[in-house]
């Protein structure tokens, strides 16, 4: 490797973590399940779409994938409680985003998404958590795509 | 872990503002009623625990597995609709 490639490599390598800096979203919670993982970061792509990836970035095995609500799903307007737009330092809903987490099962198994603990996310304050609505709102498992097994 | 004995309209506090009344006692199960400020989320613990898993599920996605998700996942046009429950 020359000292020109090695300067490259570094420098790309400079650039990718300063990227990913800014785009550090803060759960101060956690997510249920990965409480101690508290800096995660969008991931979106062209060949990813419609998926999302909220990769963590204190593991290197943690990546969960979302969905956009609004791509997907008529109605669903879950209400965020006061005391969740406080901790997301927000004062309306139009100031998040609102994404659910996908579930499946195996490589043709069911696909679902768990419309009781959407995550919200402030890009302007860094800033997402996982709600969980009172029960009997919005169902855990809500199927989007049967089993083709 | 502190055991508390209580009979039916008796009350628990915990901390200053958090309130557990027992209302009702049917065979082996007990209704409660919880009173506490709009920043304590208060759920069944196998609720919260099913939300744990299905992250914990989701989040174990390999690389190879997310191509194949999302393109069965772009056949979902035009949007779902969310059944009554």
């Amino acid at each position: 490797m020359t000292k020109h490639e090695l300067a490259g490599d570094q420098r790309s390598v400079a650039v990718d973590t300063a990227a990913t800096e800014q785009a550090v979203i803060r759960f101060p919670q956690g997510l249920p399940g990965f409480e101690e993982l508290t800096r995660f970061f969008l991931c979106e792509r062209a060949g990813l779409q419609p998926l999302i990836l909220l990769v963590a970035l204190d593991t290197a095995d943690v990546a969960l994938p979302l969905l956009r609500a609004a791509d997907f799903l008529t109605d669903y307007s879950p209400p965020i409680p006061g005391s969740d737009l406080d901790a997301l330092d927000a004062t309306r809903v139009e100031e998040l985003d609102l994404f659910v987490v996908v579930t499946f099962e195996g490589k043709d198994g069911g696909v679902a998404a768990n419309l009781m603990a959407p995550i919200y996310v402030n890009r302007t304050r860094c800033l997402g958590r996982q709600v969980v609505l009172p029960e009997g709102s919005y169902p855990v498992q809500f199927a989007l795509l049967p089993s083709h097994e | 872990m502190l055991i508390l004995t209580r009979k039916i309209g008796e009350k628990i506090t915990i901390g200053e503002s958090i309130v557990v009344s027992v209302l009702e006692i049917n065979g082996s199960q007990v209704r409660l009623g919880i009173a506490a400020p709009q920043t304590i989320a208060v759920h069944r613990s196998e609720i919260y625990e099913r939300i744990r898993e299905q992250n914990r599920q989701a989040g174990s996605i390999a690389l190879s597995q997310v191509g194949a998700l999302s393109e069965r996942l772009r056949t979902l046009f035009p949007k779902q609709p969310i059944p009554e429950k």
